[in-house]
């Protein structure tokens, strides 16, 4: 048993790194918008500017650089959104964040509550997550095979938002199997569980 | 046995979901179980052709790649900077001085803190917290009773949901399958109905019971004229500044709600820093909170898709289908029904479990009876007010509950206080349901902005052609289409305004780009053979 809480605490410290990269991504995302927003409006006045001033030459470049480049920053955008999802999400199970429905939840005791998410985690959460690597591992491949690119012109290479699904999936199966071994050794020993369930924020 | 599963699957299937959802393994892995079992026995029985697996993948690219869910993050982000950044304290303070000589001046001043706070952020625990924090203290100091005092709060920090730009509503725009501009210029009728209803009832109270409600004494108002004038100015300036960049950006067509949503982000960091609240802290708490809720967010979204993409295939809309439409009442009873359906359901589901589960049932029955799906989603989002309200789950008391001190506020007070205003909520959507003008009055007057046509392109720069400056995609995420339960999504990237240009017409038919992708799923446009960056510039399109 020891053994296997070592196991699941090197997941969580593993995920709980992964997280912080999740974290910073949440504000990467938000200021690059931003700046798309305000670069997309601020050109056109810019444009005016030059051509009264006869300065065409100085921005013609920077105008040219982001014109290229567009649809990569706005793809970036939410390719930053999709890895702070999946990401998280092994996090936010760790932390016990993921929304349940807590009407019968919230009234029994803790010794049910984690045979509940004993059950939950064999037969819910590990079978979608296998399933999931299982139908998305293929696309990524497929994707980094042909070197598939976006659409828009100037985009970006889209197998790293396909290489998330099967990889994000994954993280939780790894942080789901943490989570069992956690529920096993709590009810097997006098192992306590760090994060009793609470209603979560939003 | 097996005759009777095969003809009963959608039935069964439902009675999964309850199940699932009921015994409180997170809803985001137990509804996707649901699904995936369900979905294997129906193609056991013959019901659902085998490549359904294939779908999957499309559904989950589709909700990682829809731009409009962007707006999830960025929104609770800006409420969680919002919350502490010292706004919502200039306001109270200057309303609750201007009309603290009034009976109920301060319940007045915490209503109109809670539109503005609404109009500015999407999120209401932003509001609730930081009027609880301010405001509570002072009512309770004044005689004001305890029940009304967290009542108002509660409820006023709830109707940021309703008042654009409100999550909520984008949200539920994206499950109807509508434009999020036109959502939020429906929602600000009802939005003044519900500021309006709210006020009356206070009005009312200072008549029927003034010790309820008391002015503040003299002493108590210590700033006048242009003191109180600076403080007033102090609050509202930056909030306009923020309406502006939130809301009016979204409204003149200048951005996409996620834009705005990131502007509103900037806004807030700005604001805070200038207020010299801008923490580290604060700012890594504000961003774990939104990576958890983002997450969480989108396991429930993949998990319901898992699961409609299978009820689609066993007939399960039919099936709600046939069960609602034959409601009694026509489409009023439908209304009717759904309210008080989604009322009883917000008392243990989470808004995102409804929006993602339960709309997506919903909304097709409504699109067959003719119900324009603009009205449908800003009644649920005033519907769905209450599941903020409910004693004793609702967030809004939760958040209240967490910041008024036990010693002095019971939680029977707060569940009490709360039932007023969950009354007058659920009179707005009676309003709604009988005059719906009440919604598409702001929608039909001027020509109907639709983010989704907006296409501003920006002709070519310079004499000689230059490099065509390429607008991006403006309405990406909104192009996902009505997110109809197991419809197969096509994971495109939202309708690239540069799609003309860069297909080259030589461009190979696609190819499978997997085993599991059959010939009869949506093509991938992405698994074409990109025709690369030398793709001709943009012809001006105007």
């Amino acid at each position: 048993m020891q053994a296997l809480l070592g196991f699941s605490h090197a997941i969580d410290v593993f995920n709980r790194w992964i997280s912080r990269v999740a974290v910073w991504l949440v504000l990467l995302a938000a200021l690059l918008s931003a700046g798309n927003a305000f670069f997309r409006y601020g050109i056109v006045e810019l444009i005016d500017l030059a051509r009264k001033h006869d300065q065409l030459g100085a921005l013609q470049a920077i105008i040219d650089g982001y014109g290229r480049n567009s649809n990569s920053f706005l793809e970036a955008q939410w390719y930053m959104f999709a890895f702070t999802a999946l990401f998280g999400a092994a996090y936010t199970l760790k932390v016990n964040e993921h929304v349940r429905v807590d009407l019968l939840y919230g009234g029994v005791s803790e010794r049910t509550r984690t045979w509940i998410d004993l059950f939950g985690g064999i037969f819910c959460l590990v079978p979608f997550c296998v399933v999931m690597v299982y139908v998305t591992w293929p696309w990524f491949v497929e994707s980094w095979r042909i070197n598939e690119m976006s659409t828009n012109a100037g985009g970006l290479p889209r197998w790293p938002v396909k290489l998330i699904l099967p990889v994000g999936f994954g993280l939780v199966l790894l942080q789901g199997i943490s989570e069992i071994i956690k529920c096993v050794a709590a009810l097997t020993t006098d192992y306590v569980r760090e994060h009793a369930y609470e209603k979560p924020l939003q | 046995m097996i005759e009777f599963v095969t003809h009963n699957m959608a039935p069964l299937m439902f009675a999964g979901l309850v199940f699932g959802m009921i015994i409180g393994y997170p809803a985001a892995f137990s509804i996707a179980a649901v699904g995936l079992i369900f979905g294997f026995v129906g193609v056991e029985l013959g019901l659902i052709r085998p490549d359904f697996l294939g779908n999957l993948t499309f559904q989950m690219y589709a909700v990682i790649s829809n731009d409009l869910l962007l707006a999830i993050p960025f929104f609770t982000l800006m409420g969680t900077i919002l919350e502490r950044c010292g706004l919502a304290e200039d306001l109270l303070e200057g309303f609750g001085q201007l009309f603290g000589g009034l009976r109920g001046g301060l319940s007045y001043a915490v209503i109109i803190v809670g539109a503005v706070l609404g109009a500015i952020t999407g999120t209401v625990a932003a509001s609730v917290i930081a009027m609880g924090l301010i405001s509570l203290p002072v009512m309770l100091k004044y005689g004001y009773s305890k029940r009304h005092a967290t009542g108002v709060i509660a409820a006023s920090g709830t109707i940021t949901q309703l008042v654009p730009p409100s999550l909520v509503l984008v949200v539920l725009a994206d499950q109807l399958g509508r434009s999020v501009g036109d959502m939020y210029k429906g929602a600000i009728g009802p939005s003044l109905i519900q500021i309006a209803l709210f006020m009356g009832w206070v009005a009312i109270l200072s008549v029927l019971r003034p010790q309820d409600v008391p002015a503040l004494p003299p002493e108590a108002r210590t700033l006048r004229g242009w003191p109180l004038f600076w403080k007033c100015t102090k609050g509202m300036v930056p909030s306009l500044i923020l309406i502006f960049l939130v809301l009016g950006t979204i409204f003149m067509g200048l951005a996409t709600p996620t834009e705005a949503g990131a502007m509103g982000v900037v806004g807030a960091l700005v604001l805070a820093a200038i207020n010299r609240r801008l923490t580290w802290q604060l700012l890594w708490q504000g961003m774990e909170t939104t990576m958890k809720i983002t997450a969480f967010v989108v396991f429930i979204l993949l998990g319901a898709r898992t699961f409609s993409l299978v009820f689609q295939g066993v007939g399960g809309k039919e099936w709600i289908e046939g069960l609602l439409t034959g409601l009694p009442g026509g489409v009023t009873g439908f209304l009717i029904f759904v309210n008080v359906f989604v009322f009883i359901l917000a008392f243990f589901l989470d808004f995102f479990e409804i929006a993602f589960i339960i709309i997506p049932l919903l909304a097709p029955v409504a699109e067959k009876l003719g119900i324009d799906l603009i009205w449908f989603g800003v009644l649920l989002g005033a519907n769905m007010q209450t599941s903020f309200m409910h004693p004793p789950f609702g967030f809004a008391l939760f958040y209240l509950r967490g910041i008024a001190p036990r010693s002095q506020v019971p939680s029977s007070d707060i569940y009490w206080g709360a039932i007023p205003w969950v009354v007058l909520q659920l009179m707005l959507c009676a309003i709604l349901i009988f005059w719906p003008t009440s919604v598409t009055y702001f929608l039909d007057k001027p020509p109907v902005v639709d983010p989704k046509n907006i296409e501003i392109q920006i002709p070519s720069f310079g004499k000689d052609g230059g490099v065509g400056f390429q607008l991006p995609p403006l309405g990406s995420g909104f192009g996902q289409g009505p997110s109809l339960p197991g419809f197969p999504t096509l994971p495109t990237t939202g309708p690239d305004l540069s799609g003309a240009a860069t297909k080259a017409p030589d461009a190979k038919p696609s190819e499978p780009s997997s085993q599991t992708q059959t010939q009869d799923s949506p093509k991938v446009e992405e698994a074409k053979p990109e025709p690369k960056a030398e793709a001709k510039p943009d012809e001006p399109k105007q």
